[in-house]
């Protein structure tokens, strides 16, 4: 592996590059009706194309109903990005029909005391399918992560963007440090439990986010992941890790997690298990490496060095690697 | 405690999931016009707010000091302390919007982050962060000159043979702060060039200063423990073009990251009575480095219901710090290095490339294909280095091992939707692992698995999900390379064949409106049945039960319960010709909780959260598992917080918080040792800790 796997890159880059500009060229865009909305000019044969008649006044029509005094309420919307009446933005397209599709049916349906949902309903377990909700929100919000999103963990288990994100409100759940965990652990219930433990990232207290690590958008990396890989992600906050160091401790330049439990851990740390076997896992050579410290060892004046305090780290304290000349044994 | 399933409560939810969400434009026909051409004028829609907000301001106390509990949170400090938060917003008829978020000004966990910009055409944001992180409760140390890199002794130390003949220790021990404050800045934009173009930029200086525990000493004669300094700046750039066509999507991202330390070592007297050479010590610490990856990333529908999508990007991390002498013992400290010290340079290349193909094959059958190429390309020049292990022994020089790997990556996965209430799904997974200058050059990993999701009626959703891997690790090689010799039967863990089996099982039930439980179970198996000594299996197990209710649009009540165990087994020997030892570990996890969210009429609000968490681990080592157990390692929270909200007027209220923690925890491996429980090692003497504080807040809120 050398400097020739980044040329072979650069060339995989480029060629990718110049794929997704051919695309873009063959894909032109056509015009724009003068009255169309912007969505038709960045998908002009949708997916599930909206049924129905629109309601005769817009979102006049839907606002009785859904004032602050109600129990649906809809109100707050008017304070976050979707009602600027920009030709991008829902209201300066078709209004509250943008998203919800025609609501002719809807609108006449309530005024006559009828039960007929909009066309499209959003929510964890509406009537109208993730698929179908999602492709309403992707039809712009297609960037960054979310370029990776069909194939993902989420879209698999038909995860609609509702789920988690709440537009209807002031501010979203999910751009909140603290009420994000809300929406992550209300399907990943270990994940709470697991914020509890006494070796942990400060997730309980506000400190950083689940986004902090998960882009839950994005299937191509693993584990939705923020980064490329694991240890990438974790160098984000812990740049002092990443070396690379002159003497490298291979599982750590590898992957974080063959060490630490980064959900958290009754262990220091968050390390998956105590030393010294979590050590011994891996390293069994004869002298000290190899004894079974046992609790009578822990009385042993001699074999105690080995256990007790930080164990193997009372002595090799760069287990992330050694800069030092000397620092093969990751003492230094 | 809510969540996706807290909002599956009531048979109403379509209807206020429609409300409460929601994104942007669909993809109307051009038939259906604007609202314009419609004639739709939004007279009823509300004009702009202008500015509103919330403050809150006022004191709290608390009622005890403990640095575990400060840990992440502040509050670390007995007694009163500023409590004040707030939000502000701005809501123009321009289109123009600020929001600035203040949490905990008053302690040292404050954040506070601004947000404005013109909608539709660009954000700008800026936030700050502290965050306080503690480490070795009760910890004391005998040196000076803590958050140095050049740390002493007391003028009137006696060094000894061991840590029981240090007749001055008592006198000059003194707390050792292990504290770390990371304080951190973040900028952002994000600014839409037109209908299809966008730029992103994000912006990130992160310090990190204080002082952690460090340890280190002469071979395996003697060794102590001292407050390392910690003067850390990362600045990290995150810019990326994006592009949204008719059928291509994509972005071009560059990230840059530079790290910076202070102190590139750190120098400490011997405590102990020293070997000729011996009385001053001095470890490097982590490198200035450097970090930069171009990105592209992009998703084109080539024909409806296709979509591929990928990633390329090729990164580098170098660091060129000088390299410290051989030793600082003098006798070995003019020793030539084989490269100059200036010239030092490690090059580490990154590359990951991911394609995937993701296609509806009809209404009923979807299809993901997915390859993935990750490569580390360590470039560091190899050279042979003298070594001095821990200032004392020499050793025949060794060549420094620069590791690399490349992993492909191929999965195939099939979604079937039987009907409206059966979904199955299945796929098979590829993991190959070549690995440079290591035991097993390569790894093999095949996995399949199959999943079942049920939906029989609207009450019951049930999904099933087994999964079966195995990894062939080929011929293991003992690696030779200067230090001590593996056993011969050791197979490292992430370099041994492993079958692995996961059973997932998910329940969720709605027998009432508003009301959801939930029941889950995992359980996941590691057989490492060709590692005889190393790890050789382990297990894990997890049930959480789940339950919420809105009972009424003023009450939700929440309850959860989580129990994990996680049990290892491992096997050593003592030579190659000894007996193996056995070793297993189990970890148990069980975590309870109940939560009330509650509006008593339009004006109180009130909140309610307790929460259980206990850990127990036991450890027994000996002669075929034999051996006599450790004593159990035991952790136990509990916490309470009541917060209660009160208006007293449209315009002026008052918030009562009140948290209660407590905190008990046992380590067979710090308490009762204080700094010279081992007599070969000066510790820092930290304890687990215990505690119990109550915190009170009481605040003044007005809003406007």
């Amino acid at each position: 592996m050398t400097g020739k796997n980044h040329n072979r890159a650069a060339g995989l880059v480029a060629g990718l590059l110049a794929g997704l500009f051919a695309a873009s060229l063959l894909g032109a865009p056509r015009e724009a009706p003068a009255d169309g909305p912007a969505g038709s000019e960045t998908h002009p044969q949708p997916e599930f194309p909206p049924t129905g008649e629109y309601s005769h006044r817009g979102a006049d029509s839907c606002i009785p109903c859904h004032q602050d005094s109600m129990p649906l309420s809809a109100m707050a919307i008017f304070n976050t990005p979707h009602a600027a009446r920009d030709p991008a933005a829902p209201f300066g397209q078709l209004q509250c029909e943008t998203c919800h599709g025609p609501g002719k049916d809807h609108a006449r349906a309530q005024r006559g005391g009828g039960d007929v949902g909009p066309a499209v309903v959003f929510g964890d377990r509406a009537a109208t399918p993730a698929a179908e909700q999602n492709a309403v929100c992707l039809e712009c919000h297609r960037s960054r992560g979310r370029l990776g999103w069909f194939g993902s963990m989420h879209e698999a288990q038909a995860v609609p963007c509702a789920a988690c994100h709440r537009i209807h409100r002031d501010r979203d759940r999910v751009f909140d440090v603290l009420a994000q965990q809300e929406a992550c652990f209300g399907c990943h219930e270990k994940r709470r439990a697991d914020s509890f433990r006494s070796s942990n990232h400060p997730l309980r207290f506000g400190g950083m986010a689940c986004s902090g690590c998960h882009d839950p958008h994005n299937g191509n990396h693993i584990a939705l992941l923020q980064e490329a890989s694991v240890n990438e992600t974790c160098y984000r906050c812990h740049a002092e890790k990443r070396g690379p160091f002159l003497w490298e401790h291979a599982p750590a330049s590898e992957d974080c997690t063959l060490c630490h439990r980064p959900h958290g851990s009754d262990h220091p740390a968050m390390l998956v298990k105590r030393p010294p076997l979590l050590c011994q896992q891996c390293h069994s050579p004869e002298g000290h490496p190899s004894v079974a410290y046992t609790p009578e060892q822990a009385e042993n004046d001699f074999n105690n060095r080995f256990m007790l305090a930080r164990a193997c780290l009372n002595c090799h304290s760069q287990v992330h690697g050694s800069n030092h000349p000397s620092g093969a044994t990751l003492h230094r | 405690m809510t969540g996706p399933k807290a909002q599956r409560r009531s048979r109403f939810a379509p209807c206020v999931l429609a409300l409460l969400t929601g994104t942007t434009a669909v993809a109307a026909d051009a038939a259906s016009g604007s609202a314009a051409s419609r004639g739709w004028l939004c007279e009823l829609c509300p004009a702009p707010a202008g500015w509103s907000g919330e403050v809150n301001a006022g004191g709290g106390r608390v009622s005890d000091s403990s640095l575990k509990f400060g840990d992440y949170r502040g509050l670390e400090e007995e007694g009163g302390f500023a409590a004040l938060d707030g939000e502000a917003r701005y809501r123009g008829a321009d289109g123009r919007f600020l929001d600035l978020l203040a949490r905990d000004l008053g302690i040292d966990s404050r954040s506070v982050r601004l947000r404005g910009g013109e909608r539709g055409r660009y954000t700008v944001q800026l936030a700050y962060r502290e965050t306080p992180k503690y480490r070795g409760f009760g910890a004391e140390t005998v040196y000076l000159g803590a958050g140095g890199n050049e740390l002493a002794l007391p003028a009137d130390w006696q060094p000894a043979a061991n840590t029981s003949g240090m007749s001055s220790l008592a006198a000059s021990l003194r707390p050792a702060e292990l504290e770390i404050s990371r304080k951190t800045v973040d900028a952002g934009l994000q600014w839409r060039l037109g209908p299809r173009w966008s730029y992103d930029l994000a912006l990130q200086h992160q310090r990190k200063e204080g002082t952690r525990p460090f340890g280190a000493g002469v071979f395996t004669i003697h060794s102590s423990h001292f407050p390392a300094p910690v003067d850390f700046s990362t600045s990290r750039l995150e810019t990326g073009l994006a592009f949204a066509g008719q059928a291509a999507h994509w972005r071009l991202g560059f990230t840059g990251s530079e790290f910076e330390n202070a102190h590139s070592a750190v120098a400490w007297p011997n405590p102990f009575a020293a070997i000729p050479g011996t009385e001053r010590l001095r470890a490097s610490l982590e490198p200035d480095n450097s970090y930069y990856r171009f990105e592209l990333a992009g998703a084109w529908v080539p024909v409806q219901r296709v979509n591929l999508s990928g990633t390329a990007a090729i990164g580098r991390m170098r660091q060129d710090e000088p390299l410290l002498p051989v030793s600082i013992n003098p006798a070995f400290g003019d020793l030539p290095l084989p490269r100059a010290t200036a010239d030092t340079r490690i090059d580490l290349g990154t590359l990951n490339l991911a394609g995937k193909l993701d296609a509806r094959l009809s209404p009923r059958l979807s299809l993901t294909a997915r390859l993935r190429r990750d490569e580390r390309d360590n470039q560091t020049p190899v050279d042979l280095f003298p070594i001095i292990i821990t200032d004392i022994a020499p050793r025949a020089p060794r060549l420094n091992r620069p590791y690399s790997f490349e992993r492909d990556r191929a999965s195939l996965s099939l979604r079937y939707r039987a009907s409206g209430a059966v979904r199955l799904q299945a796929g098979a997974d590829f993991d190959d692992y070549e690995r440079t200058l290591q035991s097993v050059p390569k790894t093999e990993e095949r996995g399949y698995w199959g999943e079942v999701a049920l939906n029989p009626a609207q009450l019951i959703e049930l999904r099933l999900r087994a999964e079966r891997s195995d990894r062939d690790a080929g011929p293991y090689t003992t690696i030779r390379d200067g230090t001590l010799v593996e056993h011969p039967l050791m197979r490292k863990f992430h370099l041994a064949d492993r079958a692995r089996n996961r059973l997932l099982f998910d329940l969720d039930f709605f027998p009432l409106a508003g009301l959801t439980l939930s029941a889950g179970y995992q359980r996941s198996e590691d057989d490492y049945a060709r590692s005889f000594v190393g790890l050789r299996g382990s297990e894990e197990q997890v049930v959480s039960l789940d339950a919420g209710w809105s009972v009424s649009e003023r009450l939700y009540l929440h309850a959860f319960l989580n129990r994990n165990e996680i049990e290892s087994r491992l096997a050593g020997a003592e030579s190659a010709a000894a007996a193996p030892w056995l070793a297993g570990t189990e970890d148990r996890f069980d975590v309870a909780g109940l939560g009330l969210q509650a509006s008593i009429n339009p004006r109180i609000s009130l909140a309610l959260d307790l929460v259980s968490a206990r850990s127990e681990g036991d450890i027994r080592v000996g002669a075929a598992g034999r051996g006599s157990p450790f004593p159990t390692l035991e952790t136990d929270l509990f916490n309470a917080r009541l917060q209660l909200d009160v208006r007293l007027t449209g315009r002026w209220g008052f918030k009562v918080g009140l948290e209660h923690e407590r905190y008990d925890s046992s380590d067979w491996a710090l308490d009762g040792l204080g700094p010279d429980g081992i007599a070969s090692i000066l510790s820092l003497g930290a304890e687990s800790p215990d505690y119990r504080v109550s915190v009170l807040r009481l605040q003044a809120s007005y809003r406007f």
